[in-house]
């Protein structure tokens, strides 16, 4: 568990649905294992407000990039599970490439003498 | 993929409504558990935490739904929510605006529906009907407008020619629509008759619901077979929709009838008229021809043809044979013009190029009355809005402070103005239905239409015109509600110190008058123009006299020697009737026939002729038939009891055929030899006034009367000069001797020259009616326009009426002060109205009668009626603030 008092830091515009696509390939998720998830992973670094997970959710519904359907967790209780389709799959890509491409210009920005 | 992904869950969402929303809180729910279970022992609130981390949860779910795919939509609901909120607090604006609009799309709608029918709308259940061509006669007339006359009726001989020169060709004939009545057991049951040839249902394409349609062989006129195929409505209305009705019997004319088919449900004839009963030509046999030749080889051109082309070479070809056909037919008694031509015409008749009924006419004309008055009512609406609008300024003004984006605003009075519309357009469809029913009942009474009165053509029209006219007219309001600068309206309260009239409303006002200018005009041209036609004289006592024949019910009219024998009688009896003064007979009814023969001058090769008239009609009359039809003997004496068959031969002219065949000199004592050039002289013992020979409007003719006693001539028409209400006591007694001396006399036909001669009044009538209804709308709604808009001026300026006469203005003052705004636009409107009306006349001038568009006597009327209207609409107003306590005035806010 991290620290309390960890900073949060601010996703940049846009990231928040990469990540979520990203975590979304693993399988189908519901809203809290993708927040644990993406925390997790970031070490507590990168902390999904849970009042911008779910409106964020929604709008992948929106766009097509996800489906969503109610479920049984492991616990037996009801959970909503989203699963990302193809067309979310094709966006991942896409996001995925201009971030590298984004974080490589930033880090060459930044390591040059 | 993404695509169809995305509109699954934006339908979900709409499907679900609600309990999406319920979902949504559920998966936060689970969310906060599932924290709280994480947090668990590491603080004693739990929710707390987790609420802590989670945010506002409102927010939340405000951000979601905002997220949602169909905001903008719940976003107009929440308009039209909040507008009928609003509106329910203001009813008086709002029945006003929704019944003005109302009458203005129920006006129109009746106006395309009555329209629709007439020009538009194809035959239902007809194959390819726009193939379907009618067939007309072109003559060559000099005397009528353009040289020619069209007509659609072909005498059966030609008809015969015209198919057999056209082998292989789809034609078909029918005749006339008549209305009949159907025997079945003890019942008879009216309904709509059409005579057509066996090949009729499939030259139109027309396949039966139930059993057949005619054999070939049932189509002979020689030998005519007594078989009916009955439409749908009959069907369901007398028989019940019964299958069984295939091979049953019924009566008609009192012949029995074999029903061999039921047509298909929407089949209801190729005319306006609907049809409810179709039978052989040959199955009616009462075409009384005047001959002894049967009826199929006779000149009663009542034939009308439809055939089938699906090119234009085709129709060609066509009409050619067919013209030749036509051409090489000859027929006793007879006489076409040679050089006559055969033309098509669309399936739909007023698009024929037979000359429309002046009744069409005046419907085509008035229609666009119809558009004035939606105008106006717009005008109006629009006005309301503006004045809404305005009153709601500072609301405005505070919402726009508080945040909400101009486009929030407009969305939300354009949401508000297509609200009342579309209400106003539901209402709209009852109004139209109204007078759709009163329209079609004053253009053509007794027609039985075939097509509803409102269908989903007329509906569509006025939903969509609603829609165009709620957006157009919540424009105005939206726009001008955003321009004033949001400090002046939050300073200025709730109204205007300086109170500036709108420009905009002022014209609006202008406009809506000038339109009742013209509306008030056209009827005052349509109001004359009947006066007139009603003043003419026919030469009978319309008032006074009253015609009576007896009905048969088909073949050829009763035995003559019965006749000649009951008629006198019958008339004698009836002049014992109380109320009556006198009873005579004819061989034909004033304005209701005429006989012909043959007529020469002696020692001259031919007679004068007088305009398109060469042989003048006669009627064989009684010798009290002058006396008791009102007929002015003018020179001369009027027959009498000596004039009989053994005595010299003696007829009366009329004025014209005295002036035409005798012209300079007395007729009385001049010689006329009839029927035959070796016959001795008839004399001249008379000359009687013109009478109109068949219309109310026609030039004078030449006419001449016979003593019945010396022509074979037989007496159909009794004629009675009565005093007033004593024509249901005649037509009772008429009705009682008919019965007992000429039992087989289906009944009697007994009516008032006037209201004989009531439907050819009827164009001026309609056009009359129309012109007032419209216009006492249009004065209603432009007096509410007027008032509204002066009113709220007044209102508005409250507070400078109490300065005012805080400073010593007088009553009259302040009256003038406001008078005078609202008279300056009521009079910039008619005179606008008067120049409009001025220029519209000349398309309804060929429709008025005795009095050009351009009437000063209506023109003036119009004018101060508008006047007077604009006056009473500014008073109330005016006098409120003429009364205006000046203390209260000016302590209100």
């Amino acid at each position: 568990m991290p620290p309390s008092t960890a900073s949060r830091s601010d996703l940049p515009l846009g990231t928040l649905d990469m990540l979520i696509l990203r975590t979304l390939t693993l399988g189908a998720l519901h809203g809290y294992a993708i927040a644990q998830h993406i925390a997790r992973l970031s070490d507590g670094v990168l902390r999904v407000e849970q009042g911008s997970l779910y409106p964020a959710l929604e709008r992948l519904l929106n766009k097509g990039w996800a489906t969503a359907r109610w479920a049984e967790t492991p616990t037996k209780r009801q959970a909503r599970y989203y699963t990302i389709t193809r067309s979310g799959r094709k966006q991942l890509e896409q996001r995925a490439a201009e971030y590298d491409r984004v974080a490589a210009a930033i880090a060459r920005v930044m390591t040059s003498e | 993929m993404s695509l169809l992904h995305a509109i699954a869950h934006r339908l979900r969402v709409l499907a679900l409504g609600e309990r999406y929303a319920r979902d949504q809180a559920r998966e936060i729910r689970f969310h906060l558990e599932l924290d709280a279970m994480a947090a668990d022992g590491r603080t004693a609130d739990p929710e707390l935490i987790a609420l802590q981390r989670f945010g506002n949860v409102t927010y939340y779910r405000e951000e979601a739904r905002a997220m949602s795919p169909l905001h903008w939509l719940d976003r107009i609901r929440h308009d039209a929510a909040y507008t009928l909120r609003t509106l329910r607090l203001t009813p008086g604006f709002t029945v006003t605006v929704v019944l003005t609009l109302a009458l203005g799309f129920g006006v129109n709608a009746a106006m395309f529906s009555m329209l629709d029918a007439l020009f538009l709308r194809m035959p239902d259940g007809v194959v390819a009907p726009r193939d379907l061509r009618r067939l007309y006669v072109q003559e060559h007339r000099p005397d009528e407008p353009g040289g020619t006359y069209t007509f659609e009726g072909f005498p059966y001989p030609q008809f015969r020619a015209i198919v057999a020169a056209n082998p292989g060709a789809a034609i078909a004939g029918t005749r006339n629509i008549d209305s009949v009545g159907i025997r079945i057991g003890n019942t008879t049951v009216p309904a709509s008759r059409s005579e057509v040839t066996a090949n009729y249902f499939s030259v139109l394409g027309v396949h039966p619901h139930l059993g057949r349609f005619f054999a070939a062989d049932e189509g002979r006129v020689e030998d005519p077979s007594y078989v009916a195929v009955i439409g749908d409505r009959l069907w369901h209305a007398v028989f019940n929709a019964n299958p069984a009705v295939v091979g049953q019997r019924i009566f008609i004319d009192r012949r029995p009838f074999t029903i061999i088919g039921v047509a298909p449900p929407d089949f209801r004839g190729i005319d306006l008229q609907a049809v409810d009963l179709w039978v052989p030509f040959a199955s009616h046999v009462g075409h009384f021809s005047g001959s002894n030749a049967p009826w199929y080889e006779t000149f009663n051109s009542d034939i009308r043809t439809v055939f089938r082309a699906s090119d234009p070479s085709a129709e060609r070809a066509f009409i050619g044979r067919a013209e030749n056909a036509f051409r090489s037919v000859q027929i006793p008694y007879y006489s076409y013009d040679p050089k006559s031509n055969l033309l098509p015409g669309s399936i739909i008749a007023a698009l024929g190029p037979t000359k429309l009924s002046n009744e069409i006419i005046v419907a085509q004309r008035v229609s666009a009355t119809a558009l004035a008055v939606l105008l106006i009512a717009c005008a109006n609406v629009v006005n309301l809005l503006l004045l809404r609008a305005s009153k709601r300024k500072r609301e405005i003004a505070v919402r726009r402070a508080l945040g909400s984006s101009q486009q929030r605003l407009i969305e939300q009075v354009v949401v508000e103005s297509v609200t009342l519309s579309l209400g106003s357009g539901l209402v709209g469809v009852l109004f139209a239905y109204w007078a759709g029913i009163a329209l079609r009942r004053l253009l053509m009474p007794r027609m039985h239409w075939s097509t509803p009165v409102v269908d989903a053509h007329s509906a569509g029209f006025i939903l969509g015109l609603s829609l165009v006219v709620g957006l157009l007219s919540g424009l105005a309001p939206a726009l001008q509600g955003l321009r004033p600068s949001l400090i002046d309206a939050l300073r200025a309260g709730s109204r205007d110190v300086a109170y500036r009239p709108s420009r905009l409303r002022a014209a609006l006002l202008v406009v809506q008058t000038a339109l009742c200018v013209v509306l008030l005009v056209g009827a005052g041209l349509f109001l004359r123009s009947l006066h007139n036609v009603q003043s003419i004289g026919v030469g009978y006592d319309v008032d006074r006299v009253a015609m009576i024949e007896p009905v048969f019910p088909d073949g050829p009219f009763a035995h003559p020697a019965d006749m000649q024998r009951v008629m006198p009688a019958i008339a004698a009896q009836l002049a014992r009737v109380p109320g009556v003064e006198l009873a005579s007979f004819a061989s034909s009814g004033p304005m209701w026939g005429e006989g012909f023969v043959s007529v020469f001058l002696p020692g001259r090769d031919s007679v004068p002729s007088f305009g398109d008239q060469h042989t003048p009609p006669f009627n064989a009359v009684d010798t009290a038939f002058f006396r008791a039809s009102g007929i002015r003997v003018l020179q001369g004496r009027s027959f009498a009891a000596s004039d009989g068959p053994k005595a010299p031969g003696v007829i009366i002219v009329n004025e014209t055929m005295a002036r035409v065949y005798w012209p300079g000199e007395s007729a009385i004592g001049k010689c006329l030899i009839l029927d035959e050039r070796s016959n001795p002289c008839a004399t001249v013992i008379g000359v009687v006034a013109d009478v109109h020979v068949h219309d109310i409007i026609e030039k004078p003719m030449m006419m001449y009367f016979r003593p019945m006693a010396q022509t074979k001539a037989v007496p159909l028409a009794i004629v009675v000069r009565l005093q007033e209400n004593a024509m249901g006591a005649v037509r009772l007694a008429a009705e009682r001797a008919f019965r007992a001396q000429l039992p087989y006399a289906d009944g009697v036909h007994a009516e008032m020259l006037s209201a004989l001669i009531a439907p050819q009044l009827r164009p001026w009538r309609l056009g009359a009616s129309l012109f007032i209804a419209f216009g006492v709308l249009a004065l209603v709604v432009a007096a509410i326009g007027v008032y509204s808009v002066v009113a709220y001026g007044v209102s508005q300026r409250t507070s400078e009426m109490g300065i005012r006469i805080a400073l010593g203005a007088q009553t009259h003052d302040i009256l003038g002060l406001v008078l005078g705004e609202g008279v300056r636009v009521v009079g910039i409107g008619i005179v606008l109205g008067v120049g409009v009306a001025l220029e519209a006349g000349k398309v309804v001038s060929s429709l008025l009668y005795g009095i050009g568009a351009d009437d000063p006597v209506v023109l003036v009327l119009a004018a101060v009626g508008l006047a007077t209207m604009g006056l009473l609409a500014c008073l109330v107003p005016a006098l409120r603030a003429a009364w205006t306590d000046p203390a209260t005035a000016l302590r209100a806010e």
